[in-house]
């Protein structure tokens, strides 16, 4: 009789579960249970009485789709991978959701697309987005400023956690843009026959096939699969974490609409460029910090302590308590860099109004109107790394991408 | 009673709602449809194998889209915008109560899994379901037959309509609890499967866990006479397994039969269309003229041997092309058999023939549709006669309401399903089982016994008490007060009352508020005065107070009676009473007074 420590994942077994005779393919032994998908489709997790018979070698076949690196004509468009729902799939054996579907799968579903397009797929990372980290960014840029010199367009498919951070990180690194980027990502993975991510791409390719000169963001635009929004890199936010429509403008109206085929620019945007310029440092000395009733003196003083520059998300318009002062002015007297922002996320801060700005404004702490903490972080990244003249402050609060918005309409909340 | 061939098999999957709230989230059972809707497609995706299923591969090549209306009881999940929850506990436990009714081997661990299903039916594009035992017997007071399967699963989606490629559906029944019984093939005829069936639903009712309802019960129904498994979706009642399934058993018999003479004529060549819009030139059918005007093409084909098949006596095989075709949104299709029809002449239909050069024994196929469907409809109407050509009719059909069967799908396999990765692995301790020991289902029969001898009421009322799900109410209820008492409030007066005001009051407020007048020593009266407030749409917390329930005492009804003239009709005067103060009041003090009085 076999044992089951000579049973792997794949054997075909016939075994005894109690008195009843079963047949499958393994899927892993751990302890004494086996994980075994039978014959019905069902997998199940037993102790068998019995193993009657076992077959090795029975390897779990995975197909693979063949798809080409480069598919159709027309328009050439780069399509950047770096991981992330959108090429996830489930990982049988921890049973895990994992970054390992290759782009070219979701590329391959519209063939229309093949007709005006030329796609060039080009797998970069294969990470999940928290692990995303700023020299990748610096990285990203890189290859973007490759790919522009063939493509028209670039798509950088992008796990949707931190693709906000990493469109704003590019937004500043691109001093100068000839082609459209746009990021795409999905809710859903692309293993569920309810995936956004066909349509999510769909809209992207065709937002890159614009003479939209920023970084943008395709996704959902509702809970619909009807339209996709085109939103600011630096003015998005995931604002929920599990809806299809979960990437929302911040303050202003979406850029572009994508809807049956057609794309609809809605909004004020930079056009494309004659080339693409891109700055090669980053400053990973910078973060972010949550004030929160009850916060410690020495808590916040161990973070800035690492940091040449941090962000503050304060409450309200921009305000922490006020046992921070002497702390922050040492730090910015120190030559470094204190940004405030809001964590109503929605709205400017605005440190003129209250007592408690003001003595923020004596420590010597900076605030940049609406810009949103994630955008702001990235931006003193860039910042910091790149402008040895020391004028960061200046240089925060000045607006170069659109990530400040001079006025904000009344529907845009 | 009509005759099945020896070698008739019939296995059942009972499909039966838990009354316990979803599956995976939140949500209550019952709902109500909001103006909210939101539109979705669907792609077939691969399972753990890499391949996929040729029954969601038929369903994305169908191309269509799903409008889901939201419903008062689904949230983020149902709508596939949150990952599910845990699991139901009290669902799980009513699944392992019916293994441990039917002998069922439990699992020590249930693996959710998705079950892919593109038919828009779930929003995910999948219904979660979960292996919970195997094994086991049923056994009815004539029949019985053997489990091979007991699943726990989510309710799909219920269909409101289909417009061309839309279909339309309501939110509010996806994710309420399923428990699947599949029985083995070894049901030997139609009635048979109806006492099984019936016995499968009666033990849930009789554990007070089935939920009320016209669609509670519903069975899918496995059926071969030596042709291929054919699976019946929907039947919904009972009683109709017998006709469904003898006119399923003609339709194959006819089958089979229209298949030996084809083949004794030689067998048949594939169909290929030719179109010929001038054909009909002249023609006064208003079917073709529009055709035309719509921008449809005439398409042709020979059916090689094949006339007197598709239309004749019991010979059906043009329904069968047609079904299949209208599978892929194709609906013009004619053929020589029910000719001279739909406008159309005896020496128009020659003259096709003529052209075609149609021998003898052939038929021909009129197919209106645009010329760039051509090849698709094709490989639809070949691929079915050589299916039905080969003797092997095995598929999914779907049970209508004459008792025919429609063409739905292939019969799906197993590469359609896959792990649930958003739920770990559940653990059936010995804590679990040891909780539902004492619950175990009876039969219905000895559960109506049991109540009627332990709690000294009718047979009827019992009975009475199951079907309407009060059963746990009333033995709780019953712990504290005269049972019959009780049963009375729970088999006459909640009914009436509800019929009265046409509500359905909530299990839990009636329970909430007679146990309140137990425990205030309240009485009969009122108990009575709390089930009618209750029908009037007033809720627990507003009714449970002295000034609600409190019966008037001998003081207050004399005071009372001296507005009143008419004093002959005691309930009346009661009720009279019971308006005036609005408090309960018992009849037979007011029938003393009124005696008293009288002298």
């Amino acid at each position: 009789m076999p044992e089951i420590d000579k049973i792997h994942e794949g054997s075909v077994i016939t075994f005894k579960w109690r008195g009843r005779e079963l047949k499958g393919i393994v899927l892993g032994v751990k302890d004494k249970y086996v994980s075994v998908k039978l014959e019905s489709g069902y997998n199940i997790m037993v102790v068998p009485d019995k193993i009657i018979y076992a077959r090795e070698n029975g390897q779990i076949e995975t197909k693979q789709r063949e798809t080409p690196g480069e598919s159709g004509k027309g328009r050439e468009i780069s399509i950047i991978s770096t991981g992330g729902t959108i090429v996830s799939k489930v990982d049988y054996k921890t049973g895990a959701v994992f970054p390992s579907l290759d782009i070219r799968e979701i590329t391959s579903k519209f063939q229309y697309l093949e007709r005006q397009f030329r796609l060039n797929t080009i797998p970069f990372l294969n990470i999940l987005s928290e692990n995303m980290e700023p020299e990748q960014w610096v990285e990203l840029a890189r290859k973007i400023r490759e790919e522009s010199k063939k493509s028209e367009g670039i798509v950088i498919s992008h796990g949707t956690d931190t693709m906000t951070y990493t469109a704003s990180a590019l937004s500043f690194l691109l001093k100068e843009q000839s082609v459209p980027i746009i990021m795409v990502g999905s809710q859903r993975s692309s293993d569920r026959p309810s995936t956004d991510s066909y349509l999510n791409m769909e809209g992207a390719i065709n937002f890159a096939s614009t003479d939209f000169g920023e970084v943008g963001i395709s996704m959902h635009s509702s809970i619909s699969d009807a339209g996709i929004y085109l939103l600011r890199g630096v003015r998005a936010r995931k604002m929920h974490s599990s809806r299809r429509d979960a990437f929302r403008p911040i303050g202003e109206k979406p850029v572009g609409y994508f809807q049956d085929g057609l794309v609809n620019m809605t909004g004020k945007y930079r056009k494309k460029g004659e080339r693409t310029e891109i700055f090669e440092k980053i400053e990973k000395r910078a973060g972010i910090l949550y004030f929160y009733p009850g916060m410690e003196i020495d808590d916040m003083a161990s973070f800035m302590e690492r940091k040449m520059g941090i962000v503050i998300m304060g409450t309200g318009l921009g305000h922490i308590s006020t046992k921070f002062i002497d702390l922050l002015k040492e730090y910015t007297d120190s030559g470094r860099l204190a940004v405030m922002t809001t964590q109503c996320i929605n709205g400017p801060s605005d440190l003129n109004v209250y007592s408690t700005g003001r003595q923020l404004i004596k420590a010597g702490v900076t605030w940049a109107g609406n810009l949103l903490p994630e955008a702001a972080v990235a931006k003193m990244m860039v910042v910091m790394a790149n402008y040895p003249d020391f004028e960061w402050s200046r240089r925060m609060v000045s607006n170069v991408r659109g990530e400040i918005l001079e006025r904000e309409e009344l529907e845009a909340f | 009673m009509v005759k099945f061939p020896e070698n008739t098999k019939i296995g059942l999957e009972v499909h039966l709602q838990v009354n316990a709230g979803k599956l995976f989230c939140g949500c209550e059972g019952e709902g109500m449809d909001r103006e909210r809707s939101f539109q979705r497609t669907l792609h077939s995706s691969s399972g753990e194998t890499g391949s996929s299923d040729i029954s969601t591969m038929y369903e994305e090549s169908r191309n269509r889209t799903f409008k889901y209306i939201v419903s008062t009881n689904s949230c983020l999940v149902e709508a596939d915008e949150e990952p599910p929850h845990k699991i139901n506990e009290m669902a799980l436990n009513a699944s392992l109560m019916m293994a441990r009714a039917f002998n069922s081997e439990i699992l020590d661990r249930v693996v959710v899994m998705r079950k892919v299903v593109i038919d828009g039916s779930n929003t995910g594009g999948f219904q979660r379901t979960s292996l919970i035992a195997m094994g086991g017997e049923i056994k009815g007071d004539t029949y019985s037959s053997k489990i091979s399967a007991i699943c726990l699963e989510e309710d799909a989606c219920r269909k409101i309509e289909e417009r061309g490629n839309e279909v339309v559906y309501s939110l509010d029944r996806l994710g309420v609890p399923l428990i699947e019984i599949s029985t083995e093939p070894d049901i030997k005829n139609p009635e048979g499967a109806v006492e099984i069936a019936r016995e499968i639903g009666n033990r849930l009712l009789s554990a007070g866990l089935l939920k009320k309802g016209a669609d509670s019960i519903r069975q899918d129904v496995n059926f071969s006479m030596g042709y291929g498994r054919v699976e019946i979706k929907g039947v919904s009642k009972l009683t109709t397994i017998p006709d469904i399934l003898e006119r399923e058993m003609e339709r194959q018999k006819s089958l089979a039969e229209a298949v030996g003479i084809w083949k004794e004529r030689g067998g048949t060549e594939n169909v290929i269309f030719e179109a010929n819009n001038a054909i009909l030139n002249g023609t006064g059918s208003r079917l073709i003229l529009k055709s035309v005007e719509n921008g449809k093409d005439i398409l042709l084909s020979i059916l090689k041997n094949g006339r007197g098949l598709l239309k004749n006596g019991n010979f059906r095989i043009g329904r069968e092309i047609a079904d299949a075709l209208k599978q892929i949104g194709i609906t013009g299709i004619l053929h020589y058999d029910e000719l001279p029809a739909y406008g159309i002449t005896q020496e128009e239909k020659d003259r096709i023939a003529n052209y075609l050069n149609l021998g003898e024994g052939d038929s021909f196929l009129i197919l209106l549709e645009e010329s760039a469907e051509k090849e698709r409809a094709e490989r639809v109407i070949n691929d079915r006669i050589s299916k039905i050509m080969s003797l092997n009719f095995s598929e999914t059909r779907a049970a209508m309401d004459d008792f025919s069967t429609r063409y739905m799908r292939p019969l799906s396999g197993s590469s359609r399903m896959y792990p649930e990765t958003d739920i770990s692995v559940i653990e059936i301790n010995e804590s679990r089982l040891r909780e539902i020991e004492g619950r175990v289902p009876l039969r219905l029969e000895e559960m109506v016994e049991k109540i009627s001898r332990e709690y000294s009421i009718s047979k009827q009322d019992a009975s009475t008490l199951i079907w309407n799900g009060m059963t746990e109410i009333f033995m709780r209820l019953s712990e504290k007060y005269d049972s019959r008492a009780i049963c009375r409030e729970l088999v006459q007066k909640l009914p009436d009352a509800e019929r009265k005001k046409n509500v359905k009051i909530p299990a839990e407020y009636v329970e909430d508020t007679l146990n309140y007048c137990i425990e205030k020593n309240y009485g009969r009266y009122s108990m009575e005065r709390a089930i009618d407030l209750l029908s009037e749409g007033k809720l627990p917390e507003e009714i449970k107070s002295e000034e609600n329930l409190k019966p008037l005492d001998e003081n207050e009804i004399i005071e009372a009676l001296k507005n009143i003239k008419d004093t002959k009709n005691i309930s009346l005067v009661a009720k009279q009473i019971t308006e005036m103060k609005g408090r309960p009041v018992d009849t037979s003090i007011i029938a003393r007074l009124v005696k008293v009085e009288k002298r």
